[in-house]
Parts: structure tokens; sequence; C-alpha cells
């Protein structure tokens, strides 16, 4: 089963940027960004279905999210929870990193102004949820092209979860009021064995 | 001969990347470097360069609608340079010169400039017949033909 459905257009983009680097001698940020490999693409072999905690979930993204901001320079406005006792709950790898990608894909990428990508998690009684959504850069709305989608990605996570939790858990997604597009999803809270509540 | 050039790509590392490449090709000038499409018409109406180094995927106009954007005027040589394999047969059908992957070789583009003084050399020869003493510019003389 593959891990991660590798993007090629990331792939030989972020192959470039870390090229010109090395022209220009900066070795920090291409280093930065091969730290960033490990969890996407160095270590294939490790099954998809495992679950993490979500704090390894979150570090993969930050990664991801510096190699993004490697390429475009611009800062890239994402906002992601740390909070202690919810960076333990456990989340299925990979699980958010997909989302986040399709929201730079889909409405950062296209957009001249850029757009935000906001992340968060909130702990329920009965489980816990995380929101990944977009919202339109600098005040202005546009519309989420979602014809342009292949479907791949979402479908994909929807599988996962269905194979991680059953019926257990809920996964949504919808177009906001401000022109931006949100996924939700929902799924039993774990923790960590051994780990105090 | 000087080959005015204008770069175009959304990542400041291509055009960075670009630019050190085309260091070592002396009779290469950059005019203007661009960052989205949009710019990018702007810039080569304005400045009419010789070669263009395209990118495709960029937010707003995209390389093609470049292309289409620069209907009314002579359009100048393009080079799209992108991550893209599956656009190679779109660009060719859109008139491009060559069609350069990134990571860019180093190698691939001396190819390319080669085959672009080779084009330019041709077109601007009949020209240069039509209205002598108009070529200022090239105060070195003929470099290469």
């Amino acid at each position: 089963m593959l891990r991660y459905q590798l993007n090629p257009h990331f792939l030989f983009n972020t192959l470039n940027s870390i090229s010109t680097l090395v022209l220009l001698k900066q070795t920090s940020a291409p280093t930065r960004c091969c730290h960033g490999c490990p969890p996407s693409c160095a270590t294939p072999g490790q099954r998809a279905d495992r679950v993490g905690d979500r704090r390894a979930g979150v570090e993969t993204l930050k990664l991801y999210l510096e190699i993004e901001k490697m390429r475009f320079e611009d800062p890239l406005a994402a906002a992601l929870p740390d909070r202690s006792r919810r960076a333990q709950a456990r989340l299925p790898s990979l699980l958010l990193q997909p989302l986040v990608e399709n929201a730079i894909k889909y409405a950062v990428t296209p957009q001249e102004d850029g757009a935000d990508i906001i992340v968060d998690a909130r702990g329920w009684a009965t489980g816990w949820s995380s929101t990944s959504s977009t919202r339109a850069g600098r005040g202005q709305r546009y519309p989420v092209r979602v014809e342009q989608s292949t479907g791949v990605g979402l479908a994909n996570i929807r599988d996962r979860l269905a194979q991680a939790y059953g019926a257990d858990h809920r996964f949504e997604t919808q177009t906001n009021a401000d022109g931006g597009f949100s996924v939700t999803i929902e799924i039993p809270y774990q923790i960590q064995s051994g780990e105090e509540t | 001969m000087t080959i005015r050039t204008i770069l175009v790509d959304d990542e400041p590392l291509a055009i960075q990347g670009l630019q050190l490449r085309l260091q070592r090709h002396e009779d290469v000038e950059i005019v203007e470097t661009c960052s989205n499409g949009r710019e990018a018409i702007r810039a080569i109406k304005t400045h009419k360069p010789d070669l263009v180094f395209l990118d495709i995927q960029m937010p707003g106009f995209d390389g093609f609608s470049v292309i289409q954007g620069l209907m009314e005027v002579e359009p100048p040589l393009i080079v799209f340079v992108t991550a893209y394999t599956d656009h190679a047969i779109r660009a060719f059908q859109a008139q491009a010169m060559d069609y350069l992957m990134k990571p860019v070789e180093e190698e691939r583009l001396a190819d390319t400039l080669d085959r672009i003084r080779q084009r330019l050399a041709r077109s601007a020869a009949p020209r240069k017949r039509a209205a002598e003493g108009s070529a200022r510019r090239s105060g070195a003389g003929r470099v290469d033909s």
C-alpha cells in the first residue's frame, strides 16, 4: 500500500529550489528541507494505516509547510494548534497533510494574494475533532474550484478513516460562507498507552 | 547579438536558479523577472524581449494564458520551464521553442540557448538587410551564426 500519494509537481519544484540553494551554497534551508522528507517520502515501507500521535502529525505538517515556505519565501499563514494534552491524541499518520496540501493546491496557489490555512483540533467528551479550513486571503472572496478536484485525496482519507474506526467517525466537507473550504473530521479520543489522560 | 530575456516563475528560487545558470551565457541579458502571468504579459508587451522562460503553473494566469494574452503582439521565443511532464504536447502546440524540465540541467539549458541563437540569427538576417544600420546594439559584431 502506498504510504503517501506523492505529488510529482511538488517533488520536482522542490528539487529545483534545492538545486538553486546548492548553487548559492546556502546549505541550511536544503538541509532543513531534507529533514522534512523522511515522514513523507523516505520511509515508503511504513504502513499507511498506522496510528501515530497527533503531535507527530503536526510535526510532519510543519516540515511540509517549511518546504512550501522555502519555495515561495512569502510567509505562508498556517495556524496550527499545539496544546499539550490534545497533542497526545492519536491520529492516523499523514491524515492532515493531504488536506493541507489540497488547500495549498486549490486555494493558496491559484490566488495571486495567497490564502490562509487553519488547522484546529478540539476535544469533546465523546471524542475529538480536527478541522482544516482555508480562508480567503486579504479579505477577498474567491470560489473554491472543487470541479478541478480529482477526488483522490478526500476519497483516500475517507477509506482510511473507515478502516481505522469503522462507522465511529465523521468526515464532512463544506464550502464556507466567506468562500473558503472546510474539512471536519471527528474520531474517538485515544491517547498513547501508558500516558495519563 | 544580445538575447533580451524575461524570466517568469512564481517561485523566487526558480527565478534565481535560472539567473545563476544563465550567468555564464554572456549574450543573455535578463531585462525583467515576473512572478505571475499578469506581470509577464505586461512586461513582454513593454520590453518586447527576444526570449521568455515561462513557468506553466502559476497563480492567476498560467503559462498558457500568457501565450494567449500575447495574440496581438509579435510573440517572443518561448521556452517553458516546468515540473509537469504531461504538458509537453500542449507546449509545442503553443509554438514553444523548447520545454525544460525542473530541476533545470545546465547542459540542457546550453543546448536550448544554442537553438535560440540559431533561430534568432536566421530571423535577424532578412530584417538586417531590410533595415541596414538599425543594428546598433550589436557593437561587438557578429559573434555567432
